[in-house]
């Protein structure tokens, strides 16, 4: 059968050559480097496959891998397949093919099986890499679970096999039918942003089963079938081929057939080449010209000179007018501008909701992924104007034209360069006119023009060195492209692992990032000094290049080596000397500042330091120390030059019954001339760690005290690996007091990951304090050295700023042209604040309570110019909690509070005594103008998370800063799940039940889909560790809403203020989750007991299915609806594996009518196994939900509708 | 004008000898340089283009050393490879001024006037604005002649340009040639024997990268006067001839062997004496 020869002729012919079995080898390696990595092979690399629980080599992560592999392998399948395609173009063999007696659909399909067939061989390295990976003896064991055999062979036939038929059709079809090699890269960019665009549909819940759809490579489906699985489940299976992901596949195989069957159509057999023909030329076929000019013309007179600007100017004319009339330039080029529209429409998306695309969110969009966009650029069309001469056969030609060398490469440099000049100029043109079709006119074009050209655009001249220099070298265009894909995967995935300093990998450098207030800060030193070091030595590859170029019809080895060993002695020793000297003296400064000024410091050896600083400290971990009492500091900020000094005493009182002879003090490198009140002698100055060990000459008694003073010198020193150094900053400033020196052993401070652990031969450790531990229950889990202080601060900073910190503003005052202010704390508060100063506007109001017993609080938001949009809604976060709170809670303990911006270098909020650090980058350009806009339905309503942030801090004033938990299990459900439910009932007060079903909706899923990265034992609620940021904040606002609504308000808020009166404002000891959970369940009734135990003591999972739902109308016009329903419940351990138990639960059932409004809801009790249920209802219901508010957890965060029937008559 | 070739050597890396001792002294005027496939022509071509050095040996151009001084050579250097090809989509007025940049012709005017000159003098004035893939190829080859043409070269190689012309076509690039050939070296690479006989007024055979015979066509053809029989076989017969005589070629004539033989003196049976063509120099020399 012709069909099968062809197809055993394409096999044979490419098993002959080299390529496919370096494809192979290519992916047997990653992937046995890979589980080696993953494995612990490598002492100094971490890496985690999933989480730390799963085996590296479980069923549930080879299946997420392999599907990994699918997708970043198209590279190789595109290469197989246009190899396959073009052979007949490039070896000119077409004619030949061609005027053989074959059929249409055996010449395709034989060859498109090879090419599939082939595509399939290559990947089989995957699987083979991975499993000898695991038979490695020197991996750590305890990481690798059984081998199964189903666990490597079914992953291809869920993804890898149904990925390669689809990209093989698409590279296959498209390059045959428009006979082209770049229409791969071109499908490579459109197949990645389709897959970009669909993970970015995917995080908005409601758009996930479109995103599913939608993504080619079948990952956003995986995971959305695979979201509720825990641990155990991914040990002990992969993906399940079902719903969305099975009509997946389907989908996009179907898709790969129909692309087939259209090439087998439109294909035909003859030679002329069909181009993409955008404009048709208009061919000049007028004739009259022909006879202008009949008479003789002389011979002319000209000047033969070497001028090589006008050369290369004009060389460089020639290869610009190439570059911008190429089609496929022009085509990346729109697909960049399109995938920037796209990106530019959810910018800053938090909670649903986007933020003004203000300019540097636009930039952020610039400098992620269009840098991908921009790389196959220059990766492409260095390609091909380096080969250009050759490809098409022009090279004997020119090259025996007198033209320098340089003259070409320059040309070529240059238009490249201009290339991606104009693709940049465009997409600041987009990103202005996306701009305002946001309606969002505050156009900072100075801002485009420095970050693209002051920043960004120094990154691709690199690239395109780096592309002329490797395509130079290698002289072979292919594996010259294969060179720079190489690179570009090293730089962005390995590098730093393997180099680990900027000197060392290309193009390296500190990163940058601007921020509205503090703009580009004393970045931009650190940044183009790495730059400078970086591009001196891109001269010298160019200098390289040229040298390397080809100019001769031979072009073996040694010839060429020397010939670049002559061309360099020639012509290019002294520059190239000259140039590295600089370079030299450069990357020694660079190194100066980063190794010797300042410390350099790799992940690795930060992980040796903590594992030192534990196996030497732990000793002191339980051995009393004196807590601090009183703090006083008086701190100068210069914002000019990033220098901060300060002095301070703390005031320690032994608060223990035993004598404390020994102190073990924190410090670092800026602190100096500690001294103390009493006589001590420093037994261990231990630099290495920055800790120091006192030992008081005579003991420190029982409430004895001790005063303690300190310098810090905080002078800027220039940039080390990381970038500035500076504390100060120029605007925004943003210090935590653990720049000052704090007391005794921190535990924190040990690593917590098992892996690392075990690596480094740590005893296993236990995440929490146990909830009995004395010496927990005596330490809050804030500070661990101090309880509640008198706070006392001047700050003083330049003219223009205003200084911040917790405590009442006493006195605001100006001394040699700087602004001192001086803070005092007004009720104790905890050890724990924070330095801010800036150039801020002031927004102030006042809050008069209800209650005449109660102070009025002045409040002020400190906001940067500019930033004016969502102040309202903060302001009314601010006075709706102090009223709430000191409603349901107590009073609000200070006269003052303040909410202060600072940069956007994090985003986060948090909450200090009486001040919240809010960050520019969440919430302050939130954009919230669709909010009160009727015409959208709740889903596509933006939340007010500036509100709901507000909220959740102003409860921590409460919720932290009056009762603190003690540091032991638990604690975060007092702190964060309680300021969590608090900020709800601001919520719901302002936004009503309905809106807040999106909110449950959302924490739902974020809780289910990261139980399994749980990396050491989920725990419930009320043991909850520190880590477990999903359970008690998601879990934690769902439960205490579930337990407020089950108990009631007015069970439930009881327990809570009168718990909090207990221990408001006090010391040691203090309160835990288990006495929470213990005052709650004295205050319960019997019979919802086992809710309480189930939501805050163990982890519980309902699986409920309603079989059926009819209604019936009765004579006085009531409706009765009966139904039947299924329901399961489990307990989970901490690796998520179920146990089945007794259901006897109350479980909420709701009925809508068909305007979605709801009729009734019911609270019923449901029996394990099946139950009918029988209900009158007053109005006709349309649907039913089970759990409708999202009491309790269920793995499917969809709340399923259930439509009730007419009930048929019998 | 003067180009001398000294000893000239080459050995590819897989151990073919290209050029092996080669020395040659070429004057003003038209120079032909025979060979059968493979024989060096085209390496001779290239070393003299400057595209690949010589292991050994020296040429010298005008007493301006070749090695040392490519740029200068270049300048004075027109070279039409046996096999090129043309941007696509850029007409020929466009491609020619492109090259002529490249040629060091800088000032716009003298450029464009140059430009026209050439593209009238080899012809394709009416066809300049066309794309030059889009030619035929003669019309390619034309355009080659006045690329390397591009000012004013002393010294102009060209690479087999006849082959695949249909006659008229290469008429008309012969003709060409000869015109332009006025006080320049023109070195003619070729297989076809008659362009050499039509054309050159001096020329060279070289084969396994030697040179065999050297002088002017004329005078060559001379020399063997009454040297050449020939005879018209039966196709069965000719083992036997190659056997007994010194064979220089056959070729068919009307359907039958027609042989010529190199002999020194009549060697009678049935042979008669044939006028000496290049093409018995070509031969006898190569066998």
């Amino acid at each position: 059968m012709m069909l099968y020869e062809i197809f055993r002729f394409e096999i044979k012919r490419a098993f002959q050559k080299p390529a496919i079995y370096l494809y192979w080898l290519l992916l047997f390696l990653l992937s046995f480097i890979l589980i080696n990595a993953a494995g612990g092979a490598i002492k100094s690399i971490n890496i985690h496959l999933a989480g730390e629980n799963v085996f590296i080599n479980a069923p549930g992560v080879l299946d997420i891998l392999f599907g990994m592999y699918s997708y970043l392998g198209i590279f190789i399948v595109a290469a197989i397949c246009s190899n396959i395609v073009f052979k007949d173009f490039s070896h000119n063999t077409l004619e030949l093919t061609f005027s053989t007696p074959l059929r249409k659909h055996q010449y395709i399909f034989g060859r498109f099986f090879a090419a599939f067939s082939l595509s399939i061989f290559v990947f089989t390295g995957v699987a083979i890499g991975f499993y000898i990976g695991t038979l490695m003896p020197y991996l750590n064991q305890s990481l690798i679970g059984p081998n199964h055999f189903d666990a490597y062979f079914l992953p291809y036939l869920k993804r890898i096999i149904p990925n390669l038929f689809l990209v093989c059709s698409i590279f296959f079809s498209l390059s045959l039918l428009l006979r082209s090699v770049v229409i791969n890269w071109i499908s490579i960019i459109g197949l990645y942003v389709l897959y970009a665009i669909s993970m970015s549909l995917f995080s908005d819940l409601e758009n996930q089963n479109l995103a599913s759809l939608l993504d080619p490579f079948g990952i956003a489906a995986s995971l959305k079938v695979s979201s509720a699985e825990s641990v155990n489940d991914m040990n002990e299976k992969g993906t399940q081929l079902i719903g969305v992901f099975f009509y997946n596949r389907l989908l996009w195989s179907f898709v790969g057939s129909m692309l087939l069957l259209f090439t087998h159509f439109r294909f035909r057999f003859s030679y002329n080449l069909r181009r993409i023909k955008l404009f048709k030329r208009r061919e000049n076929t007028n004739k009259t010209v022909s006879s202008q000019v009949k008479e003789k013309i002389e011979k002319p007179t000209f000047s033969q000179k070497e001028n090589n600007r006008s050369t290369v100017f004009h060389l460089f004319k020639f290869e610009l007018k190439k570059l911008l009339s190429n089609v496929y330039f022009l085509l990346i080029g729109l697909v960049t501008i399109i995938f920037l529209f796209v990106a530019a429409g959810s910018v800053g998306k938090m909670y649903d909701t986007n933020t003004y695309p203000v300019t540097y969110q636009m930039l952020g969009i610039l400098s992620g992924s269009v840098k991908l966009f921009l790389f196959i650029v220059i990766m492409i069309f260095s390609g091909e104007m380096i080969w250009r001469d050759r490809d098409l056969k022009v090279f004997e030609l020119s090259q025996s034209f007198p033209q320098k060398r340089w003259t070409s490469l320059l040309s070529k440099f240059f238009a490249l360069n201009v290339g991606v000049i104009l693709i940049l100029l465009a997409l600041i043109v987009c990103g202005v006119f996306s701009q305002s079709l946001a309606a969002y006119y505050n156009f900072e074009l100075g801002l485009y023009f420095t970050w693209i050209f002051g920043v960004e655009y120094v990154n691709y001249f690199l690239l395109i060195v780096l592309a002329f220099f490797l395509h130079h070298l290698i002289n072979h265009k292919y594996a010259g492209y294969v060179a720079l894909i190489l690179y570009w995967i090293i730089d962005n995935y390995f590098a730093y692992h393997l180099f680990k300093h900027h000197l060392l990998v290309y193009a390296g450098g500190s990163s940058i990032t601007y921020s509205d207030m503090n703009q580009f800060g004393f970045q931009m030193f650190p940044y183009w000094i790495f730059k400078i070091y970086w591009i001196l030595i891109a001269f010298i590859l160019l200098i390289f290049a040229n040298q390397l170029q080809v100019t001769q019809t031979e072009q073996h080895l040694k010839l060429r080596f020397n010939l670049f060993a002559n061309r360099i002695k020639k012509s290019a020793l002294r520059p190239t000397l000259f140039i590295a000297c600089i370079t030299v003296i450069v990357g020694s400064y660079i190194f100066y500042q980063t190794n010797i000024q300042n410390e350099f410091i790799t992940s690795y050896e930060n992980e040796i330091k903590r594992v030192k600083y534990e196996q030497k400290y732990k000793k002191f971990e339980k051995i009393s120390q004196p807590k601090i009492t009183d703090v006083s500091i008086k701190v100068d900020l210069f914002p000019e030059n990033g220098n901060v000094y300060a002095k301070g005493t703390y005031q320690l009182t032994n608060k223990s019954n035993q004598v404390i002879d020994t102190l073990l003090v924190h410090t670092n490198q800026y602190l100096k001339n500690i001294q103390f009140s009493k006589a001590v002698r420093l037994v261990k100055d231990d630099k290495e760690q920055d800790i120091q060990l006192y030992v008081f000459n005579e003991g420190l008694q029982s409430n004895d005290k001790v005063k303690i003073s300190f310098e810090f010198c905080g002078e800027n020193k220039g940039f080390s690996h990381s970038g500035s150094e500076a504390f100060c900053r120029q605007n925004g400033t943003f210090l935590y007091n653990s720049i000052f020196p704090s007391f005794g052993y921190d535990s924190r401070a040990e690593i917590s990951s098992r892996k690392i652990r075990q690596k480094h031969q740590l005893p296993e450790k236990e995440l929490e304090r146990n909830v009995n531990d004395s010496w927990g229950i005596e330490h809050n889990f804030i500070t661990n050295d101090a309880d509640f202080i008198n706070f006392n601060a001047i700050i003083s900073t330049s003219a223009d700023q205003i200084a911040l910190t917790p405590g009442k503003k006493l006195k605001e005052w100006t001394e040699n042209n700087r602004k001192y202010f001086h803070y005092q704390s007004e009720k104790p508060m905890l050890n724990y604040y924070a330095i801010l100063s800036g150039r801020y506007e002031i927004l102030s109001d006042r809050w008069i309570p209800k209650d005449t017993n109660q102070n009025p609080v002045d409040i002020s938001i400190l906001y940067h110019k500019g930033h004016e949009y969502n102040l309202k809604s903060m302001m009314k976060g601010v006075k709706e909690s102090l009223s709430k709170y000191s409603s349901i809670y107590s009073p609000y303990q200070y006269e003052q509070l303040r909410i202060v911006e600072f940069p956007r270098y994090s985003s986060y909020a948090q909450s200090f005594p009486n001040m919240i650090p809010f960050s520019e980058g969440i919430g302050f350009i939130a954009d919230l103008r669709e909010l009160e806009n009727k015409e959208l339905n709740f889903d596509q309503q933006p939340v007010d998370y500036p509100f709901f942030v507000t909220t959740h801090e102003m409860a921590h004033q409460w919720w932290a800063h009056q009762i603190v938990a003690a540091d032991v299990e638990g604690a975060q459900m007092l702190m964060e799940s309680i300021t969590q439910f608090s900020a709800l009932q601001c919520m719901k007060e302002y936004y009503g039940e309905e809106k807040m079903k999106k909110f449950f909706k959302n924490e739902m899923n974020k809780y289910i889909i990261s139980r399994k990265q749980e990396s050491n034992a989920e725990r419930p609620l009320s043991r909850v560790a520190r880590h477990q940021s999903t359970t008690y904040y998601n879990k934690g606002s769902l439960v205490m809403n579930s337990l407020n609504e089950y108990l009631g308000k007015d069970r439930f808020l009881p327990v809570i203020q009168s718990f909090l009166h207990k221990h408001a404002f006090k010391d040691a000891p203090y309160p835990t989750a288990q006495e929470f959970v213990y005052e709650l369940k004295n205050n319960c009734p019997d019979s919802l007991k086992y809710f309480v135990e189930d939501q805050l003591e163990k982890i519980t999972f309902y699986q409920t299915k309603v079989d059926s739902a009819n209604y019936q109308r009765n004579k006085d016009f009531s409706y009765t609806v009966t139904s039947s329903i299924d329901i399961q419940k489990s307990y989970s351990d901490g690796k998520g594996k179920a146990t089945e138990t007794n259901c006897n639960d109350y479980i909420e059932l709701g009925f809508f009518n068909s305007k979605d409004q709801l009729l009734e809801k019911r609270k019923v009790k449901l029996h394990s196994g099946n139950n009918q249920l029988k209900f009158q209802l007053k109005r006709k219901p349309s649907y039913l939900i089970v759990d409708p508010n999202y009491y309790i957890m269920m793995k499917d965060y969809t709340r399923k509708r259930v439509s009730i029937n007419k009930k048929k008559k019998v | 004008m003067l180009l001398e070739i000294n000893n000239l050597s080459k050995t590819y890396p897989n151990g073919v000898k290209a050029l092996q001792n080669l020395s040659l002294t070429i004057e003003n005027g038209m120079f032909g340089l025979l060979g059968p496939n493979g024989a060096g022509k085209s390496s001779l071509m290239r070393t003299l283009a400057c595209l690949q050095d010589p292991d050994e040996g020296t040429i010298t151009f005008n007493e301006i050393d070749h090695q040392s001084n490519k740029d200068e050579i270049k300048k004075t250097l027109g070279y039409l490879p046996q096999e090129f090809g043309v941007y696509p989509k850029i007409s020929a007025l466009e491609l020619l001024s492109h090259f002529a940049v490249l040629k060091g012709i800088h000032n716009k005017m003298e450029r464009k006037q140059m430009v026209q000159y050439l593209l009238q003098q080899v012809n394709l004035y009416d066809a300049r604005k066309k794309s030059v893939h889009t030619y035929s190829g003669g019309m390619k080859q034309r355009f080659g002649i006045a690329l390397a043409l591009l000012g004013d070269p002393k010294l102009i190689i060209v690479d087999e340009p006849t082959a695949g012309l249909d006659p008229a076509e290469r008429n008309r690039f012969n003709n060409l040639l000869s015109e332009v050939s006025e006080n320049k070296i023109v070195i003619l690479s070729t297989h076809i024997v008659e362009d050499v006989k039509d054309l050159c007024n001096d020329m060279a055979i070289i084969n396994h990268g030697q040179v065999i015979l050297n002088g002017k066509p004329s005078e060559l053809i001379q020399n063997l006067e009454g040297k050449i029989w020939e005879k018209r076989i039966h196709k069965n017969e000719l083992d036997r001839y190659v056997k007994e005589y010194q064979l220089i070629h056959t070729h068919l004539n009307e359907g039958k062997p027609q042989i010529h033989i190199f002999n020194e003196e009549n060697p009678y049976n049935d042979f008669q004496a044939a006028k000496p063509a290049l093409e018995d120099v070509y031969f006898s020399a190569i066998h």
